[in-house]
Parts: structure tokens; C-alpha cells; sequence
């Protein structure tokens, strides 16, 4: 009999080094298409400035700035999707065959599949920088008139909050479309009906949800809407909510879907844990 | 359904146990207080129609699936506290083709496997992927059924588990693949000692390995024995009887299986071969043959017992 003690087992050292290995692997064709889609945004952007100049227009310049990252954010809720391809969790036996204590071997697979992520939407940081330098743009960071450091921590912390919630989906469900879909259709119709019936106390929930100080949008954009009086290219002067950076709500709120997501991703990782 | 077949094994190390395990989904119950013995080194046959449990046994051994009650044990490890442990002593092929990660390519996924399992013998893995005649560059996504089994072969032999779990394990090949397979096996268990539990209803293939056989249906596990034991304990009996012959009432329910044959009857029946020529005799049979059966026939007869 092979006893507890004789038997040889991997080293989590191993599986890790094999899992940032793997997710690599299955994240490779969304990382050639993103790869493809700044070449072809940078052959965009060489032509339109050629053009831009040929016809007699001084030189542009384009500066960088944190919200240029913002659609690589608004990704981080798909990338999970990629991470987990082909392994909904009635297909995950494979995974959950393995060696190893399940839960801790899933969330290695969530930190590694955030780590490549990560990677990226530094890569498109990186691009970004490169055009603002090649065409002598502003690289915003520091200084009285750039943008203030912590911002350049937003759409990081917002992927990561993406990601995290999109990883609840991918692990949790085996829909995770009717999921989104359901989520942002659920959204409006409770909004419409809100307004429909008037219910200010649930347009108030929804609104604080949404773009609250402690809401999803503040989280990812680092911004809060605050009421501005806006004249309009007509001449009309309106006011309407534009969204100002504000660092502490900002942490508040970046810190409460952090720890919503990573608690939901937990909670889902070890529903399948040896007991 | 109370069993006149034997349900325990003997005194033997087991390797595999199972205690009252019971499993429902839904109103359906998949197994029934099922009480599973697979000595260390044996190669336990599960037979069963479709349906009958076999698939959720062994994915309870794996804490894939988990029972509603009962415990189950894989050398003396709990399945479901010690699952981690477990699973490093177990080489499973699965029933069906979605294992591994359809995107990745043989070779890797391969490669994959291997970096779990430190017991794995890369030279064993080549030999076997070569016998397989496994293309390493193909997806695991487009694999056909029979491929994909091969490449599940590789993963769960390579390592030199003590314990392999095959579910159905020929399903799928041609003949001669299965031909191979089969010798591959024997050659695994040669090498190894490794203690195998088949589960099938190709009683036939796997009879040359054998030698512990177990009979599900239903999620009852209605007999489980020694392959020695049962041959020389099921024997089939023909004899003529003569017209408006009423039987032998002591043998009814010995008799696991029945057939008739112009003025012959044909029996299947367990019990002691002197015993059950001498109430056939008393009965007024001309028995003109007791043989010994075929293990697929032996299954065929315990699985078509009526109740």
C-alpha cells in the first residue's frame, strides 16, 4: 500500500510555473488581436497625421492620458471568458481532476490569467507613451500641469476590478452571457420602470450603484459627477453632470468592488473545495 | 433486491472501498448503499447496462461527483477530505471525449499533464504515444473520439499511477487499436502491479485481465466475486426434461438465467456444481452438459436475473 508519506506530489512552485505557462497559451489569440489592433490604430493614426500635414496643417501632437486605457478596462470583464475557455463548470472535471486542492488551483488560474491581463494593459500603455513621444506629445505624468500619479493607478485597479467580477462570471456560471446580459438589461428596465412609476428611492439606489460615490463608474474612472453649468454648441447654457477626478472617493470606492469581486471570486472558488 | 451472489470479497488489502454510498439526482437513484471491494493489484471489472451507476462510482472516487452518503476510499485516503492525495495515486480515463483543454495541442497538453504527476515517466509516454500512433501537433478539440481516448490513455498511464480508473476504456477504437490497448494494459499491469477498476458493458474484451468482477444495475451492486470463484461457481447446465416437466422448486433461485431449446432447457445457476446436478437429477433432468461460462456470459446471466 502506498502510504500518504512515500507518495510524491507536485509542488505548488511547479503548477504555478505550468498555469502561467497554460493561461499564456489560451490567452494567445486575444493577445495576437490586440497586437494586430494597435498596428492597425498606429498605421491609422501615421496616415491620418500624414494627411493632417500634407494639406498644409502644422504638426499634431497627441498626449497621453489614463483614459485612453479605458476600452482595455471595459475588456477585463471578457479576458475570463478566455482564461476559462472551453471549462464552464460542468466542464471543468479536468481541472478539478487534477492532484491538487481545487480551490487554491483555481484561483492560481484567476491570479495568472489577471497577471497576463496586466501585462497588456501595460503593453497599451507602453504603445500609447511611444505615440506621445513619436509625435512629441505630453506624457502627463507628475509635474503641476500633468496628470497626478495616482490616476495612472485607475484603469490598473479598474481591470483588476473588471477582471475580478468577470472571473465571478466565468467560474460561477455556465451562461456567463445571459449573465452580462441579463446584468445591463436588468439595469435599464429597473431604471425605466424607476422612472415610469416614479420611484425616486430606486432611481437613488440604481444612480448610487452606478455613479455614486461608492459606484461602479467613480471605481473605474476615477472620476465623480458633479453638476456643472455647460454651454452647449448652440449657445445654451445647461447643467449637467461632468465627471472630476477626486482621489478619495475614488479609493473608497476602488477598495468596495475590489473587495466585492475578490470575496466573489473566493466564495465561488472554494464552493468546490475538499472537505 | 437481496442477492444470492456473493457482495464481499474476503480478507484481502483493498485498494479501492466503498461504504453504503448513495447517490440521487433527483427523483433518480444512481447508487444504492453500494459497498465497493477492489483488492490492491486486482483488475475489477464493473459491469452494467447504461445507466446502472458505473460512471457516477468512479467520479465519486475522484470527489468529481459527491455522494449523498457513504464514504468512499482509495487506500485507506478519503476521496473527499484526502482528494488532493487521492487524485495523485489515481490515472483516470474518462467516459467521455471532453478531458483536457480542447484548445491546446496533444503534444502540450501532454506536457501539461506531466508537470502534475512528478511520477511521470516521459519515455513511457513516448513509447505509448508511438503505440498509439498519436499525432502530437493535432488540437484536442478536433480529435475524434477514438483519438481523443488514445491521448486519455497516455495521460492516465504515463505516470505510473497505483490506481487506474478506466470508464469504458475501448469505446470508440477500431479493433485493432483496442487490440493493442488491451495489450498495453496487461503489459502496464505487468510492469506496475497496478490495481485497475474497468468499468464497461464489453464484458468480453476485458476477460483476459480480469480477475474480480462486480455487477451493477439499477445502483445496486448485486454481486462482486473473485473471477476464480465465479467459474467455478456459475455453470451452466443442459438437460432434457421430460414433457410437462415442473422444474426443481429448490433450484429457482439459484438459477440466474434460462433458455429453451426444442426438448433441452439450458440453466445458468450459481451453487455448487455436485449440489445442483444432484436436485436436477432428482428433479427428473437428463443433464447432458455442465460447463463453465465465458465471463460475458457470466454477465449476461447475473445481469439478467429477474427480481
Amino acid at each position: 500500500m502506498t502510504t500518504e508519506a512515500s507518495y510524491p506530489r507536485v509542488t505548488w512552485q511547479t503548477v504555478a510555473r505550468e498555469q502561467a505557462s497554460a493561461v499564456g497559451v489560451s490567452l494567445r489569440r486575444e493577445g495576437a488581436l490586440m497586437l494586430g489592433a494597435l498596428v492597425l490604430l498606429t498605421v491609422l493614426f501615421t496616415v491620418a497625421l500624414v494627411r493632417h500635414q500634407s494639406d498644409g496643417n502644422g504638426p499634431v501632437s497627441l498626449n497621453l492620458d489614463p483614459s485612453i486605457l479605458f476600452p482595455v478596462v471595459i475588456l477585463g470583464f471578457l479576458v475570463p471568458l478566455s482564461v476559462w475557455k472551453g471549462e464552464d463548470p460542468s466542464r471543468r472535471e479536468y481541472h478539478w481532476a487534477m492532484p491538487i486542492p481545487r480551490s487554491s488551483h483555481a484561483i492560481l488560474k484567476v491570479i495568472f490569467g489577471w497577471s497576463w491581463y496586466m501585462a497588456a494593459v501595460a503593453g497599451v500603455l507602453i504603445w500609447a507613451g511611444l505615440i506621445a513621444i513619436a509625435t512629441g506629445g505630453d506624457l502627463g505624468i507628475g509635474g503641476t500641469d500633468g496628470v497626478p500619479l495616482w490616476r495612472w493607478i485607475v484603469p490598473f485597479a479598474a481591470a483588476t476590478i473588471a477582471y475580478l467580477l468577470g472571473s465571478m462570471v466565468a467560474l460561477g456560471s455556465e451562461h456567463p452571457w445571459a449573465w452580462y446580459a441579463g446584468v445591463v438589461i436588468g439595469f435599464f428596465l429597473l431604471a425605466g420602470t424607476a422612472a415610469a412609476a416614479n420611484l425616486p428611492w430606486l432611481l437613488d439606489i440604481l444612480g448610487a450603484i452606478r455613479n455614486g460615490p461608492f459606484g461602479l463608474e467613480t471605481a473605474i474612472t476615477g472620476e465623480i459627477p458633479i453638476p456643472r453649468e455647460v454651454t452647449t454648441s448652440w449657445g445654451e447654457v445647461r447643467t449637467m453632470l461632468v465627471g472630476v477626478p477626486a482621489l478619495t472617493p475614488w479609493i473608497g470606492a476602488a477598495l468596495l468592488w475590489l473587495g466585492l469581486a475578490v470575496s466573489g471570486v473566493l466564495a465561488i472558488a472554494f464552493r468546490h473545495r475538499e472537505r | 433486491m437481496s442477492s444470492i451472489l456473493p457482495t464481499r470479497l474476503g480478507e484481502d488489502p483493498l485498494a479501492i472501498t466503498t461504504r453504503s454510498l448513495n447517490k440521487r439526482y433527483g427523483k433518480i437513484a444512481a447508487l444504492i448503499d453500494v459497498d465497493l471491494q477492489v483488492p490492491e493489484g486486482a483488475v475489477y471489472v464493473l459491469v452494467g447496462p447504461n445507466g446502472a451507476g458505473k460512471t457516477t462510482l468512479l467520479k465519486i472516487l475522484l470527489d468529481l461527483v459527491r455522494a449523498d452518503s457513504g464514504e468512499a476510499e482509495v487506500f485507506g485516503l478519503s476521496s473527499r477530505s484526502d482528494g488532493p492525495a487521492v487524485r495523485a495515486r489515481i490515472g483516470y480515463v474518462p467516459e467521455g471525449a471532453g478531458w483536457g483543454y480542447g484548445w491546446m495541442r496533444v503534444g502540450r497538453v501532454l506536457e501539461h499533464h506531466s508537470t502534475y504527476y512528478p511520477t511521470w515517466d516521459t519515455e513511457y509516454a513516448e513509447r505509448l504515444a508511438n503505440a498509439f500512433d498519436l499525432g502530437m501537433d493535432q488540437k484536442v478539440g478536433k480529435l475524434s473520439k477514438g483519438e481523443a481516448r488514445r491521448v486519455h490513455l497516455v495521460m492516465a498511464l504515463a505516470h505510473r499511477p497505483p490506481v487506474l480508473l478506466l470508464d469504458e476504456p475501448t469505446d470508440g477504437l477500431d479493433p485493432v487499436m483496442r487490440d493493442e490497448t488491451l495489450g498495453l494494459l496487461a503489459d502496464h499491469l505487468a510492469e506496475t502491479g497496478a490495481t485497475m477498476l474497468i468499468s464497461t458493458h464489453l464484458v468480453h474484451e476485458t476477460e483476459r485481465l480480469a480477475d474480480h468482477i462486480g455487477v451493477i444495475r439499477g445502483g445496486e451492486l448485486q454481486a462482486q466475486l473473485n473471477v476464480d470463484d465465479l467459474r467455478r461457481g456459475l455453470r451452466r447446465y443442459r438437460a432434457e426434461v421430460p414433457t410437462g416437466w415442473t422444474g426443481s422448486p429448490t433450484l429457482n433461485g439459484s438459477v440466474l438465467r434460462r433458455q429453451n431449446a426444442s426438448n433441452e432447457i439450458q440453466w445458468t445457476i450459481w451453487g455448487d456444481e455436485g449440489d445442483v446436478l444432484a436436485q436436477l437429477k432428482g428433479s427428473g433432468a437428463t443433464v447432458r452438459e455442465a460447463a463453465a461460462v465465458s465471463l460475458e456470459d457470466a454477465a449476461l446471466a447475473m445481469l439478467s436475473r429477474k427480481e
